[in-house]
């Protein structure tokens, strides 16, 4: 029941908009933080779940989209009207380039290519003077927001600039998947041949996608870089791009809903597992592979699962 | 020949796989409104053929002209947007989805332009109206919400058949439409078969021969990758040398 949906996300929407409210400081810092990669893994999950576009090569578009906004500060552009939109363009623009190499192939050429790509980029940040090399670049101030009352350094005001973004984004994802275009991106993961002999240029619609996924992952890259006032080449490696599908998979594949609970599962179990040990990836790793094996739609599937199995679902 | 208009031809179509040469040199002409059938053994490419017509492979040489354009080597989705359609030997659906969003992906791709996005798929009132019709055309209006994979093999062709309808193609391709189905379900497809037949161009890939004597106006008889023979039905079923080599074996 649609009416009911609208009420859940209203009500979530509500409660991370009361957080300032509960908490500040770390757990403040903390819940950005997932809002941040909640977004960072739903655009990776139009690719992953939508389209069937695996990419490990995600974290490129992240990490332009991070150093875009920490140089431009650096280079005394400030204004936010101005950072915002540079970071998200240039972003889209990195996508565009890499997509249309990458649609050309699937399957594991696809996974091989984005990622080889993706590390191009890495080397460009490990490299350049511009970006601090293996350092990474730390950012003195938040972009201002011109407006009247609204300052960014102030951790209150950052937080709601951060949900206002996801929330929108959000909104814009969930109305793309649900449209026309988001249903021929579905047909063409299912059966691409069937697609194309329905008269749907695939290539194209690969290629749109690839670029409004990497838009919208340098959108949390410009979050992050703002959030942690730090950005280093690690952030946009290989081992980055991984970590976001791990997020998409534990949520569930091919839901909006399922990269944003998986991404808090990730970081909330990383940041109670790694109190306790240091080698936090062994439990995390243990985590992920009961989910794969027990769960296969993540905890969003089997949440869904219960639901439509139970006898409370008339 | 005068008389007809010709809406697909083949000049000296040839395709091969490494050594093994599955076309060779086909002159055919499908005349506008007519219901061809290509009948022949196996491995005598008639799929070949179709997926050449489709876009789905690429001749080695030759031509293929449709409504006198030359189109030869076009792609896939190029062809479907021409009105070519076509139908898939093996059934290909989108399993996990409804037999509705089935057949309103086929009737969205109708839709001028390609990025809509911001009105809900369910919104587009003259595609779900389009989807629903051709849905009652091959007779599974009453089966529109089921996930198509949970569909019997019977009901999956006719859902087949109703996906390449709702392109609303002028010329329809059909490779082996009644594979694997049970005489009640063969017969059926016939009757809707006939039904369209003078309303579009058929072009049928069969090896029901009760079928294909009750649909097609005119047979080609495809043998080794060559083109034997093309008549009307009687001509074809007394040609000693399409007899020799297909016919006469059953």
């Amino acid at each position: 029941m649609p009416s009911r949906r609208i009420l859940f996300y209203a009500a979530v929407l509500a409660a991370l908009g009361a957080v300032p409210m509960a908490v500040g400081g770390f757990y403040l810092e903390f819940t950005n933080q997932i809002l941040i990669f909640a977004l960072f893994a739903a655009s990776l999950d139009l690719l992953a779940g939508y389209t069937g576009l695996i990419s490990l090569g995600h974290a490129a578009f992240f990490g332009i989209g991070a150093y875009a906004t920490a140089i431009l500060v650096e280079l005394g552009v400030v204004r936010l009207v101005f950072v915002l939109p540079a970071a998200v363009l240039l972003s889209a623009l990195a996508a565009a380039a890499i997509g249309a190499l990458c649609i050309r192939t699937t399957g594991v050429s696809f996974i091989m290519i984005t990622l080889a790509l993706a590390q191009l980029v890495y080397y460009v940040a490990l490299n350049s003077p511009m970006t601090g090399s293996t350092d990474g670049m730390l950012m003195f101030q938040r972009p201002e927001s011109g407006l009247p009352g609204i300052d960014l350094e102030n951790n209150i005001h950052f937080y709601y600039y951060s949900l206002l973004l996801v929330g929108l984004s959000f909104g814009i994802m969930g109305r793309l998947v649900s449209s026309p275009f988001g249903r021929a991106l579905q047909g063409i993961r299912a059966n691409e041949e069937r697609m194309s002999a329905m008269g749907y240029r695939a290539g194209t619609y690969k290629l749109t996608v690839f670029v409004i996924a990497g838009a919208f992952a340098g959108l949390a890259g410009h979050l992050f870089v703002n959030l942690q006032f730090f950005i280093d080449p690690s952030s946009l490696q290989w081992h980055a791009s991984g970590q976001v599908l791990t997020m998409v998979l534990m949520g569930g594949l091919g839901t909006l809903s399922g990269p944003a609970v998986g991404a808090a599962l990730f970081i909330g179990l990383e940041e109670v597992i790694s109190s306790y040990t240091d080698h936090w990836m062994l439990p995390m790793g243990i985590i992920l592979v009961l989910i794969v094996l027990f769960a296969r739609g993540g905890v969003v599937g089997l949440w869904r699962g219960i639901r439509s199995k139970g006898p409370w679902n008339g | 020949m005068g008389e007809h208009s010709t809406i697909l031809a083949s000049r000296g179509l040839g395709k091969s796989f490494g050594a093994l040469q599955v076309n060779r040199n086909i002159n055919l002409d499908v005349r506008l409104g007519e219901a061809l059938a290509i009948i022949g053994p196996n491995g005598a490419g008639k799929t070949t053929l179709i997926n050449q017509i489709a876009g789905a492979m690429r001749p080695d040489e030759g031509q293929i002209l449709f409504l006198g354009q030359n189109i030869t080597g076009f792609p896939a989705y190029r062809m479907a947007r021409l009105g070519i359609g076509r139908s898939f030997q093996r059934t290909t659906l989108f399993p996990e989805f409804t037999v509705f969003e089935n057949m309103r992906l086929a009737a969205q791709s109708q839709l001028p332009g390609w990025f809509h996005i911001w009105r809900p798929a369910s919104g587009w009132e003259d595609i779900n109206d389009a989807a629903m019709e051709t849905l009652e055309t091959v007779g599974l209006a009453g089966r529109s919400q089921l996930a198509a994979g949970a569909l019997s093999h019977g009901e999956q062709r006719q859902l087949e058949l109703g996906m390449a309808l709702a392109l609303r193609p002028q010329l329809l391709l059909l490779d082996e439409p009644m594979a694997g189905m049970s005489l009640d379900e063969s017969l059926r497809i016939t009757e809707l078969l006939l039904k369209l037949k003078g309303t579009i161009t058929l072009v049928l890939v069969e090896h029901d021969m009760d079928a294909v004597f009750a649909i097609a106006d005119r047979i080609a008889v495809l043998v080794y990758g060559e083109l034997l023979a093309v008549g009307d039905p009687e001509t074809i079923r007394n040609d000693p040398a399409v007899v020799e080599a297909y016919l006469g074996e059953g």
